[in-house]
């Protein structure tokens, strides 16, 4: 039986399919990124930060002697295509754990396979619901912070500026509708009325009849949930269409583009973002500083360019599932594959004062996300540069 | 050889239902896949390869069947298994409601446009109906498929359910597309106006290929569904539909087409994944680009995809069995001789007329009158004030030069352009306008200038001819019923085959002489048992005996009360056969009479003949 | 809606309908030469206008890349146009020249004018070759075969733009910045300058179809293939010249459009589907025809988009179905022989 096995194997995948040459002795960690496809210019960031970290602990060593090795696939945006991306992970390369995925949908549907293969996935992805309810969600854990801690900084910070009546325009997918639920349950209580939500298509061109629309509500601030070049295409057009109130922008537009295409028409704008984007500018006090500034040196003498934010959720991932093994490689070996992921699942859920790029990780059995409100830094756009709000 | 085929086909089964232990757990996962979107792109091929009709928006129909299913099944407690039933259903009736614009009438850029948009729209649906499908974010409380306490969730499992749905694909479309109704299918796409002629419902069928494809494509989407256990919009989007589409354009139209298509679209997705090093961080984009050029390199190596292959090793299987259609062809091919061809072509006509229940044309009957004709295109009056009377048991000749309106006047009889002015009489009834399949319906039919034969062996085209005498719709070439019917069509394809003396049954009929097309032609035209036959230029391209033999054949035509209208450049043979002749001049009736009367007119000598009388 | 509200969304709904209208003369052109519908129309869009985004603000180089590939394009043009193999050397050596011109240039950051005649030609280059290399060969298989091809080139072409520029976004400077006030609405001059260049073409390419002897075999190749070879017209060179045309007019769309929404590898397929629409409201074969369906495209899409963002999309698309219907209805019944 095994025999007519390999037999077929070799014939019908000769010279194609190159199968694993892990060792049983390595740790072998599955990432589904989404490299091609509408949520590229994210997962471009993602790939390239862990092929960084993969190499990095390697260089130092592995973790305690175990060579650490990454497979990268892609899901080319695609939920299916993770879904399937991440069986091949855990049955063809036998992944200890999975990094999977860039997006929330991708990240939803893989929910459901590793919850029944019993492989720990740390998604990197924004919805709650990737690990909400806990119960439901034994082996998932994720890296960037709930859109609401995101969402109730700038909601505090709106407070701080009196803005009393707000309007909204978010992309219609999975990111935009994630920030105007979390924005609708931030809201009541602090005063602000929310006049006018606006939607557009990543693809939009024209999005002058949604600013007219705005414009028409007279809001006092304008949140634009996007990423780019959305947010600054809605930005633009609200400008044309003549409005003159605050803008607050998300944390998804901080990647390089943002500043770059904005110019000096950014000037001002507000906006939430990871502690990463203001690496040069944290405040020491923060426990997470150094480890943030680490990493920005690390990126950019490899890359010589300053990571995104998602670069950085991509590198978080790797330095839980490297604390966490470490702890399991103590007492299991990583060739005993179902008890090293379990073992792993519940070292990840042990973390506690965890310092990342991303922040202070606390995961417990009710949190996976384990991130707090000093994820969220206030920030204004000032010539080119993101500025603290003091 | 019996043994040996049924040795071959329980080898087959056996290894499709071993696969997931042969290969790696993994692979399970493709074997769904290829499953899924095999019976999918089956729909597809029925589509785009055989019915010509090219559709961008198939993924519009496979989100509609997961989506109808989940969310019945997820949010409204219907039993899993019932919502697969429903998810389908729900997809054929989008796939009836979208068909139903008169836009499918017309195949080509229009219909793919249209698709195109209506894919879009349906996937802006799923995105802003949120409340139902879960927007953007997705579906994601997909109940588990089980059967007597074995749930469907492990894809060595789960293979199962989509190998039976893909089997069931292949051989509704390798039943359907040999039937009745796949005939009429398949003709339509080498020519609809031929189609119509013999009076095949061009527009129904289009709907109901239309309709099978949507259902293929729902319960496809509805088994995708349940295996993925999640759905968001982009597995439904334009994206989708393309990949869809290119799995129908690698198969090829062949009943294996869309399965084989699936295998290699995925097997290439996952061996790209694995070739192309990952070392560089551009495997995706690598994998896209090798995507696009394969795509290309295929239509312009094979634009007919994988089919040519498929069929070569498809015939040497059927080949070694007596059972199958084409098998018997071959003595049926060897027996007809000279001889014994009149005999039996003249016992048995006027027999079957009998039986098939139509009144026999009796003699001096009229059987169609045309009065007062006009056509105009623009400006140009092709056809003006065209009037005759064609009586039953008779041959009318229609001669005039070049451009004098004889194939205008015979396409505004046989039904296929509509008259500016003037009335068209059949058998008596006003039948002015009438589309060319009602003509057909009527006893009317017609031959082309330029051959219109279908893309299909010899006898199946003449079998075309049987439509309208038989029965038996999409869902029943699906079924496979109807094959007594089938048999009888048969029967009647080779009587008149044997009756035009062609004896090439299994030959591709675009591979035929043109002499020989012309016959066939004929013949198609005469198993519809018309009771009135237009012929256009039936003797060009004929040899001097085949002309011989034609001019017999329209004589004993004639003999039993057929009406002919005979357009023919050939004098010596209009002269010949026919009883009297209509001469044409720029649209007008120059003079009538008999071949005598028409060959000393001297308006008739200088406007036509008279080079020949030169 | 108040009358300004209306006004400015006229405005910005023809500025787009004019980026549309361009791609639809595109699609008619080509359509009318040689019957393709081109699904890969969009991707010339994104060539010309990340080109000129990388030759004049030195941020995406990866116009060096499409130089190379514009430049080897030329080469094995000529090569297959004159069929003399002698000539092998031809497309590694436009490649080089090309190459070292780009390399050359893109330091010194080209005046924006200067860029997108640059981009336009060699996106008219690569549209030439693709012509050369994926259709022409197939002129035999017929429309469905063109619609896979086509739907080939712009998976393979967006998968390029991909990997030459990435998935950032880029600017591209208006060639004048800053807006005036008419009528109570403030216009923009990059609108304006879309409007003109728009009008521009329009007129060019009635100059070449009316004016030129070449326009006028061209559109004589259009209506009758059969007839025009007898007259010593090639239907190939024809369908050579419709591609380079068509290609680098959506060039040029690119880069008027680049100003007002940025260009993305991934910009090409919603435009080319749009201006898509627009050609076939226009009865896909007239050229003006094209050119009022696109900009009614825009304006549509602009106040469809008012009245409900989140289906916008969806009413323009659904436009589509009544509208053929109404050709339908009003055309001739059934096929023709």
């Amino acid at each position: 039986m095994r025999r007519t096995r390999v037999w077929i194997l070799l014939l019908l995948m000769a010279g194609l399919a190159a199968f694993g040459t892990a060792s049983a002795q390595d740790i072998v960690i599955g990432a589904a990124i989404a490299q091609t496809g509408p949520a590229s210019s994210l997962g471009t960031g993602e790939v390239d930060a862990l092929k960084l970290f993969e190499k990095q602990v390697n260089d130092a060593g592995g973790i305690d002697g175990h060579n650490l090795k990454i497979v990268l696939l892609d899901t080319a945006s695609d939920p299916s295509k993770a879904v399937l991306n991440v069986r091949k992970l855990i049955t063809e390369d036998n992944a200890l754990a999975v990094i999977c995925c860039t997006t929330s949908p991708e990240s939803l549907a893989v929910i459901d396979t590793v919850q029944r293969a019993g492989v720990p996935n740390i998604s990197i992805a924004a919805s709650a619901s990737i690990v909400q309810p806990a119960s439901e969600r034994h082996w998932i854990f994720k890296t960037p912070p709930l859109d609401s801690v995101m969402v109730t900084a700038e909601v505090k910070d709106m407070v701080a500026q009196g803005v009393k009546t707000l309007g909204f325009i978010g992309f219609n997918d999975a990111y935009g509708q994630g920030g105007l639920d979390e924005l609708k349950k931030a809201l009541p209580g602090t005063g602000i009325d929310l006049v006018d939500a606006e939607s557009f298509a990543r693809t939009d061109t024209n999005l002058s009849s949604q600013a007219s629309k705005l414009v028409a509500a007279k809001p006092d601030a304008v949140l634009i949930w996007a990423i780019p070049p959305g947010g600054n295409v809605a930005q633009k057009a609200l400008q044309d269409a003549g409005y003159q109130g605050t803008f607050y922008q998300s944390y998804g537009m901080t990647n390089e583009t943002f500043l770059r295409l904005g110019g000096a028409s950014l000037n001002g704008t507000r906006l939430s973002v990871l502690p990463v984007i203001v690496h040069d500018n944290l405040p020491s006090s923060l426990p997470f500083a150094s480890v943030v500034q680490d990493f920005v040196q690390t990126y950019q003498a490899a890359y010589g360019s300053v990571p995104s934010s998602f670069a950085g959720h991509a590198w978080d991932a790797g330095l839980i599932l490297e604390a966490a093994s470490k702890q399991v490689l103590a007492s299991t070996s990583p060739s005993d594959v179902k008890a090293f992921r379990s073992a792993l699942r519940d070292a990840i859920e042990g973390l506690h004062d965890f310092q990342a790029v991303d922040g202070t990780f606390n995961f417990s059995p009710t949190d996976h996300s384990g991130l707090g409100s000093t994820s969220a830094v206030m920030v204004t756009v000032q010539d080119g540069t993101y500025q603290p709000v003091p | 050889m019996r043994a040996w085929q049924a040795l071959l086909g329980v080898g087959g089964a056996a290894l499709l239902v071993a696969l997931p232990w042969l290969l790696p757990p993994f692979y399970a996962n493709l074997l769904c896949f290829i499953a899924i979107y095999g019976g999918v792109a089956t729909g597809l091929i029925l589509l785009t390869g055989y019915a010509g009709l090219v559709s961008l928006g198939q993924g519009a129909f496979y989100g509609i069947g997961a989506y109808g299913a989940v969310v019945l099944a997820g949010s409204y407690g219907v039993d899993p298994w019932l919502s697969l039933l429903l998810g389908t259903l729900l997809a054929a009736t989008a796939g009836y409601l979208v068909g139903l614009l008169p836009i499918l009438r017309h195949s080509g850029h229009y219909l793919a446009l249209a698709k195109l948009a209506w894919g879009i729209i349906a996937t802006i649906l799923f995105t802003q109906l949120a409340s139902i499908t879960g927007g953007p974010n997705g579906f994601t409380h997909v109940p588990v498929l089980s059967l007597f306490g074995l749930d469907f969730i492990d894809p060595g499992h789960f293979y199962y359910l989509t190998l039976v749905f893909a089997v069931l694909a292949v051989a509704a479309l390798a039943s359907l597309i040999r039937s009745r109704a796949g005939r009429a299918v398949r003709a339509m796409r080498s020519s609809e106006a031929a189609a119509a002629s013999v009076g095949m419902e061009v527009g129904r069928i289009k709907l109901q290929v239309f309709v099978l494809a949507a259902a293929l494509a729902g319960l496809g989407g509805a088994l995708f569904a349940y295996f993925i256990a999640f759905i968001s919009p982009s597995a439904f989007d334009l994206g989708a539909s393309i990949r869809l589409l290119t799995m129908a354009m690698i198969g090829g139209a062949h009943p294996l087409g869309g399965v084989v298509g699936a295998a290699v679209v995925t097997l290439l997705d996952d061996v790209l994944q694995n070739v192309i090093p990952n070392a560089s961080g551009q495997a995706g984009l690598v994998q896209v680009i090798a995507y696009g050029a394969i795509l290309v390199g295929l239509m312009l190596v094979s634009p007919r995809g994988l089919e040519p292959l498929l069929t070569r090793v498809w015939r040497l299987r059927l080949r070694a069995g007596p059972a199958e259609p084409p098998a018997p062809a071959a003595p049926v091919a060897a027996a007809p001789e000279p001889g014994a061809l009149p005999t039996e072509a003249r016992e048995t006509a006027p027999a079957a007329t009998a039986a098939s229940g139509e009144p026999p044309a009796a003699a001096g009957l009229t059987g169609l009158q045309v009065r007062g004709l006009g056509r105009r295109f623009g400006g140009l009056q092709a056809v003006d004030d065209l009037s005759f009377e064609l009586r039953a048991g008779e041959i009318l000749g229609l001669i005039g030069p070049n451009g004098a309106g004889k194939t205008t006047a015979f396409n505004v009889i046989s039904g296929l352009l509509p008259p500016s002015e003037g009335r068209v009489l059949l058998g008596g009834d006003d039948v002015t306008a009438a589309a060319a399949q009602r003509m057909a319906r009527r006893g009317l039919t017609r031959t082309f200038q330029n051959t219109a034969l279908f893309e299909m062996s010899v006898l199946e085209n003449v079998m075309a001819g049987c439509y309208i005498r038989t029965r038996g719709g999409v869902w029943a070439g699906v079924l496979g019923l109807g094959r007594a019917d089938e048999a009888r069509a048969r029967r009647e394809a080779r009587r008149a085959l044997a009756r035009v003396g062609l004896t090439e049954l299994a030959a591709d009929a675009p591979s035929l002489p043109v002499g020989k097309q012309r016959l066939l032609e004929v013949a198609r035209s005469l198993a519809m048992r018309p009771r009135v036959l237009l012929l256009d230029e039936p003797a060009a391209g004929l040899r001097y005996a085949e002309k011989r033999e034609l001019a017999g054949l329209l004589s004993a035509l004639r003999d039993e009360g057929l009406a002919i209208l005979l357009v023919e450049h050939d004098m010596d043979l209009v002269m010949s056969v026919a009883d009297r002749i209509v001469v044409m001049n720029y649209g007008q009736t120059l003079t009538e009479g008999t071949p005598e009367q028409v060959r000393q007119d001297p308006e008739v000598i200088a406007a036509y003949l008279g080079l020949d009388a030169a | 809606m108040t009358m300004g509200t209306a006004l400015f969304l006229l405005v910005t709904g023809l500025t787009n309908g004019a980026i549309y209208a361009l791609l639809g003369l595109g699609l008619v052109l080509i359509y009318n030469v040689t019957r393709v519908i081109n699904i890969a129309q969009g991707e010339f869009v994104m060539l010309g206008a990340l080109t000129a985004v990388g030759l004049t603000t030195g941020e995406a180089t990866g116009g060096i890349t499409l130089a190379i590939l514009a430049g080897a394009s030329w080469g094995l043009l000529v090569l297959l146009l004159r069929r003399r193999w002698a000539l092998l050397w031809l497309p590694p050596a436009g490649a080089l020249a090309l190459w070292w011109l780009v390399r050359a240039v893109e330091p010194f950051h080209l005046p924006p004018i200067v860029a997108v005649l640059v981009a336009t030609i060699a996106v008219a280059f690569v549209g030439a070759a693709l012509y050369r290399l994926t259709i022409q060969p197939a002129a035999a298989a017929g429309e469905v075969v063109f619609l896979i091809i086509t739907t080939g080139l712009y998976l393979g072409l967006q998968g390029l733009g991909l990997v030459f520029w990435g998935p950032g976004s880029f600017s591209f400077p208006s060639i004048h910045a800053g807006k005036i006030a008419a009528a109570g609405v403030r216009v923009s001059y990059q609108s304006l300058f879309v409007l003109a260049a728009t009008l521009l073409v329009l007129a060019l390419l009635w100059l070449f179809f009316e004016r030129t002897l070449f326009g006028k075999a061209l559109r004589a190749a259009a209506m009758n293939r059969l007839g025009a070879r007898l007259v010593g017209i090639s239907p190939e060179r024809a369908g050579l010249v419709a591609f380079a045309i068509s290609a680098g007019i959506s060039a040029l769309a690119g880069v008027l459009i680049a100003p007002v929404t940025y260009a993305t590898y991934d910009m090409g397929l919603g435009l080319g589907l749009k201006g898509f629409v627009g050609a076939v409201i226009g009865g896909l074969s007239g050229y003006p025809g094209a050119v009022l369906g696109g900009l009614a495209i825009g304006v549509l899409e602009a106040f469809a988009a008012y009245t409900t963002s989140a289906y916008g999309e969806a009413i323009v698309y659904a436009l589509i179905i009544p509208i053929l219907l109404l050709r339908v209805l009003t055309g001739r019944r059934g096929a023709a022989t």
